[in-house]
């Protein structure tokens, strides 16, 4: 019977279809991303149609959109000090826009007119959190207007300024890069549950309730997920996740004579579940805490010139503080007043030290060291990487650079401002500017751990000194030294940090602590004389704070709440061959006159 | 053979001591560990050279939720809870301490801001609460006594000054305490309620901007001071505030505001009336950007309730502040005016923080005791025109040695007399169309073309002659031209400038439409919430000038399509 067939058959091919068809409904499309499409139809109705009179129209245009989850726990003494019911959302909005052409275009220029601004920070804003097509749109629409104008303003002035002056390398404003079109399209994370790091937050803390020699402490544990929409008009679009956890102790107190004596950790994760057991970290705690308690009483220094041996993490500590922002290029801006021209650029020379860019072929390092960045990988010893990534904050392909080689810099990091010498990026923008993202130092000369002791006490021997110097933290966190220093002046500490945790190293193998030894920058001339390193390597990851130039004229973009960009560092002990370190000045704080009420239990 | 009585003499104490029990158990452990500190630290310092004569503990545990909304789409939730210490050491005595301000020191800070608000444990662990006070009291101490010094110092170097009033006022022990206020927030009803109100703005392309936010808020405080007192106090805030801005033609940017407020979860208008609010507030923007811009002008004018309230606020409420009677670089205008008029005879103002409110509008400059464990109370400031008090903290005046229950801070800031409830009265109105005709009556004598009407004034803003940005603005939102012939024509773009004070001499009437301005006030000791309510007035010479325009150009693309696939 021919139609009961046909009808059989029929069904039979609506099934199957059916069964295709499922899996593409459930995966995320990006077309179906509602914010995605009305980011794409507003910048392609920018590019085509916006212009004003018959001046330039934009050459370029980027949308970010950054949906921020944010939640901060802080506990002391085992009671929560703050807390937010639920994590807070925020969708910051940013567009970059550029008018003019790859080799010249309005940025890179400071006007006067910038200073004291909302159009300083024009271009970001805060967007609505629904996935409304309309609303999105309308956002960006008036954010990309007051950009152009912006703009267009600019770059009649910077054309002015640079009239008239003749000779200097012309170097392109903006680099051209290939666009990357086929960069992951990660659907937006569902968010996991936090409850258990308000009770590891309050236990931690707890732990210095039988501290009663410790004035203050504090737990805090912070969780942040940014989530990225990118597209710009060169056909480049990506979107990515971002979860952090940031966990940090903190505690300090006085010695009797009033010097301040303070230390922290921080632990990072890509989730709670990557973080250590409460148990580690409670260890930890209990570590740092005997510590603290023991420096009171400890000896200081006055001064000493002599071989320091940087163990363990303190290594990449020490290296991230020196070197991390720095392995990054700068840019100095034009400006319409030639007095702030020259104020930049020894501005930014001073602030985070001189970059590199004027030592590619310089030797920093000794001839045995090499330094790499690896954007790619993700482990090291099966502990997580914090800055891996497969695609800039450009939305360029992120890969493996070669910083430095047998000691000699070969390249630096870069974004798309081109600089002398290096006209294309490396795919190292985060955030404000180029940065590193998990650093590898690596030595071809390595010793054991009990070689390098030796190798230490001998060298401080030839010198007639009765002890070394072994350093297991370095303190003063990398490049978050300018957040340091205002926190410090927040909680009104007088006198210089000093060094969390070094000891004076015996030729019988006996360690004393150390309290009060300040906490100065090593000069990066003492890098090369470092003469021996040692095995095996360890990781630190911490916060580093982009350059300068790149916070001003990048734009900012804040994703705000987020933090700052952290970057991994995998370096060998290094054993230095002379170091100058002094004690911490004072004058000091007053001691409290009162006990502590966890004295009087 | 003692035994029975000794088992008989315990039995007794057994039946007594669930009795002692109930008493001595504290009301509030917070209170308790606050107490404990306090005692320990006044204590512990009694050994110092230079003790504390004075100290108190403030702890104000806020929970806030806001819900912020544009144009029908949710831009934020947020939901925090804190608890902040404030902290007032003295050293010294009543006479001279060391909160004793530097003549001539612009730079100062008082000690309470330099120190800000270190972290309090949220949850009621005494052991963690004291450690907190007590790191807080060490840093005080110290900061106290060396400014104490400079003070000394400061006065030996400088003439004796006019006002010789002491820095402190004595004043009695209070034990109060109220429940834990209830706090409920439906979160997601009033995300979708802000949206849904929001949205008929998205509706008009010449409304570039369109807002609306809720801060619900409870907070508790608690008081414990060296002298006695243990107050507990506490209250949700529910406020409301709906803005949105329209761009003319020639660049001039036209803001409206809509604000509610009650200290009841239902006292917020329903979805419905705000709706209502909101279309009026769309019909008055698309009115504004086509109205012509006003002319400079000098000439009568009535100004509405709300708008003679917030001038009021501005101009009258914070010359009779107590401290600035006293501070040297202050302008003092009403230092020598006391039995004096002010004020024509037929208004009084009154200072009222004990109204929660005023007839059916709650009033949010409401409390019960001040931020210096003072109980709240009616202060009559001026009496049919003549001055009669000022508002007090204490911190005394010549010629007024108490407070008044009006010293008030926000968190991280000392307190100083405030303003609360201001209330004008007037013991003779007329209705409001009487009051328009007198205004015609006025133009007309003047031989000007118009009189003007202030309807609506820029709310939710305070200024001060202080460096602080946003403070209560005299900025009129919605104007009229009132012609003899009685027609009213709104017009935009208009500023009130001129010496406030003379204006005071120049009013000549009040309407019987009462109304009230909730909102916030900011000065030295931060920002503190307060209401203004006035009757509609007739001034007979009000000075306006063209308000400064933005230079910006409208946007140069049309508004996109609110849909995909219609490029």
């Amino acid at each position: 019977m021919a139609p009961k067939r046909r009808n059989a058959r029929f069904k039979w091919l609506f099934g199957v279809v059916a069964i295709l068809v499922a899996p593409f409904l459930q995966a995320q499309r990006p077309q179906d991303d509602v914010v995605m499409r009305a980011m794409q139809d507003e910048l392609a109705r920018s590019m085509s149609q916006l212009q004003l009179l018959q001046m330039d129209k934009p050459y370029f245009i980027a949308y970010r959109v950054q949906d921020v989850t944010v939640q901060e726990i802080t506990a002391t003494l085992g009671s929560l000090t703050s807390r937010t019911g639920s994590p807070t959302h925020n969708r910051i909005l940013e567009v970059e826009l550029r008018v003019g052409d790859y080799d010249l275009d309005n940025t890179n220029f400071f006007s006067e007119r910038s200073l004291g601004g909302a159009t300083m920070f024009g271009g970001i804003g805060q967007g609505s959190l629904d996935n409304n097509y309309a609303q999105i749109r309308r956002e960006l629409w008036l954010a990309t207007d007051m950009r152009y104008k912006r703009a267009l303003e600019d770059l009649s002035a910077k054309r002015a300024a640079l009239k008239g002056r003749s000779g200097g390398e012309k170097i392109p404003d903006f680099s051209k890069e290939t666009p990357n079109s086929d960069a992951n399209i990660t659907p937006a994370p569902v968010l996991s549950h936090l409850d258990d790091l308000e009770a590891t937050a309050r236990d931690l803390s707890a732990a210095f309730r039988s501290a009663p020699e410790i004035y203050r402490s504090e737990v805090t544990i912070r969780y942040s997920d940014v989530y990225t929409r990118y597209v710009n008009s060169e056909g480049t679009r990506f979107t990515r996740s971002k979860p952090l956890i940031k966990l940090e102790v903190r505690a300090e107190t006085q010695a009797p004579d009033g010097q301040p004596i303070s230390d922290s950790f921080a632990v990072y994760a890509s989730d709670p579940t990557a973080l250590p057991s409460t148990d580690a970290l409670l260890a930890r705690v209990q570590r740092m805490s005997s510590l603290i308690v023991k420096l009171r009483s400890a000896a200081s220094l006055d001064r000493y010139n002599g071989p320091v041996l940087f163990e363990g993490t303190a290594a990449a500590e020490i290296f991230l503080q020196q070197f991390g922002s720095r392995l990054a290029t700068s840019r100095s801006p034009v400006s319409d007043n030639p007095q702030f021209e020259m104020m930049f650029s020894k501005m930014f020379e001073r602030m985070g030290g001189a970059s590199f860019q004027d030592k590619i072929g310089a030797r920093v390092l000794p001839t045995f060291m090499s330094v790499r960045d690896n954007p790619a990988q993700t482990l090291f010893n099966s502990v997580a990487l914090l800055g891996t990534s497969s695609v800039d904050d450009d939305g360029v392909k992120t890969r493996e650079t070669v910083l430095i080689d047998h000691g000699i810099i070969k390249n630096l990091l870069a974004a798309r401002v081109p600089v002398s010498g290096i006209l294309q990026s490396t795919g190292s923008r985060r955030g404000w500017g180029p940065l590193p993202s998990n650093l590898f130092v690596t030595s071809g000369k390595t010793l054991s751990h009990d070689e390098l002791k030796q190798e230490l006490l001998r060298r401080a021997k030839e010198r007639g000194l009765d002890y070394a110097l072994i350093v297991r933290r370095a303190g003063a966190g990398s490049g978050a030294s300018i957040m340091e220093m205002a926190r410090q002046m927040a909680s009104q500490q007088s006198g210089s940090p000093s060094i969390p945790e070094i000891y004076k190293l015996y030729s019988d193998g006996h360690e004393e602590p150390l309290r009060g030894v300040r906490i100065s920058d090593i000069p990066v001339e003492s890098f090369k004389e470092i003469v021996a390193t040692g095995d095996p390597p360890a990781l630190y990851s911490d916060e580093l704070m982009p350059r300068v130039s790149s916070m001003l004229f990048m734009g900012f973009s804040f994703s705000s709440g987020s933090g700052l960009p952290v970057v991994s560092c995998v370096a060998p002990s290094l054993l230095f061959e002379e170091l100058s370190l002094a004690r911490s000045e004072g004058p000091f704080p007053p001691t409290p006159i009162s006990p502590s009420p966890l004295a009087a239990k | 053979m003692n035994l029975p009585a000794k088992i008989s003499l315990v039995l007794c104490l057994l039946a007594t001591s669930p009795a002692l029990f109930a008493q001595q158990a504290p009301a509030d452990s917070v209170v308790a560990a606050m107490r404990q500190q306090l005692d320990r630290s006044m204590q512990d310092f009694k050994k110092t050279p230079v003790p504390p004569y004075f100290l108190s503990y403030e702890l104000t545990d806020n929970r806030a939720i806001n819900v912020a909304a544009s144009f029908g789409t949710l831009i934020s939730t947020t939901d925090e809870t804190t608890r902040v210490l404030d902290l007032d050491l003295r050293v010294g005595d009543y006479k001279l301490d060391s909160s004793h301000p530097f003549r001539q020191d612009t730079f100062s800070q008082p000690m309470q801001e330099r120190l800000g608000s270190p972290q309090i444990p949220l949850n009621d662990d005494p052991l963690a609460l004291r450690v907190a006070l007590w790191q807080s009291t060490e840093q005080h101490y110290r900061l106290a006594v060396e400014r104490l010094q400079e003070v000394q110092a400061n006065v030996q170097v400088k003439v004796a000054p006019e006002d010789q009033s002491p820095d402190f006022s004595a004043e009695p022990a209070h034990v109060y305490s109220e429940p834990i206020a209830d706090f409920s927030l439906d979160k997601l009803a009033w995300e979708q309620k802000l949206r849904n109100v929001t949205k008929p703005f998205a509706d008009h392309k010449e409304i570039l901007e369109a807002n609306a936010r809720l801060d619900a808020e409870v907070e508790t405080r608690r008081y414990v001071n060296s002298e006695g007192s243990e107050i507990r106090m506490s209250t949700p805030f529910y406020r409301l505030i709906i803005w949105a801005t329209a761009k003319a033609d020639d660049g001039m940017e036209l803001p409206l505001y809509h604000t509610y407020m009650s200290f009841r979860p239902d006292g917020l208008p329903d979805q419905a009336a705000l709706s209502a609010d909101v279309n009026k507030m769309i019909v008055t923007l698309l009115a504004l950007i086509k109205a012509p811009v006003a002319d400079p002008y000098t000439g009568p004018a009535i100004l509405s309730g709300r708008a003679s309230g917030v001038f009021f606020h501005e101009i009258f409420g914070h010359r009779i502040e107590g401290q600035r009677q006293k501070n040297e670089d202050d302008a003092q205008t009403f230092k020598r005016k006391v039995n004096q008029p002010v004020l024509p005879d037929f208004l009084s103002v009154y200072s009222d923080p004990t109204l929660r409110q005023l007839r059916q509008t709650e009033l949010l400059g409401y409390y019960a005791f001040d931020d210096e464990g003072v109980p709240s109370r009616r202060v009559t400031v001026v009496q049919n025109g003549v001055l009669k008090n000022f508002l007090m903290s204490r911190t005394p005046i010549t010629g007024f040695d108490r407070s008044n229950g009006h010293g008030r801070h926000q968190q991280g800031f000392a307190a100083a007399a405030r303003q609360s409830n201001l209330i004008v009265e007037s013991s003779k109105s007329v209705s409001r169309d009487e009051l328009k005709k007198m205004l015609i009556e006025q133009v007309k004598a003047a031989n000007k073309p118009y009189g003007l009407f202030f309807d609506d004034i820029e709310g939710g803003f305070t200024f001060t002659e202080r460096i602080i940005p946003n403070a209560f603005n005299v900025r009129p939102t919605v104007v009229y031209r009132v012609y003899p012939d009685g027609r009213e024509e709104l017009v935009r773009g208009v500023d009130l400038i001129g010496t406030p004070l003379t204006s005071f001499s120049k009013i000549v009437a009040t309407d019987d439409h009462e109304e009230v301005f909730n909102g916030v006030c900011g000065a030295e000791s931060g920002w503190v919430p307060v209401s203004a309510s006035a009757p509609g007035m007739l001034i007979s010479q009000i000075e306006v000038q063209r308000k400064e325009k933005s230079q910006e150009r409208a946007p140069l693309l049309p508004p996109p399509p609110a849909s995909a696939g219609n490029n």
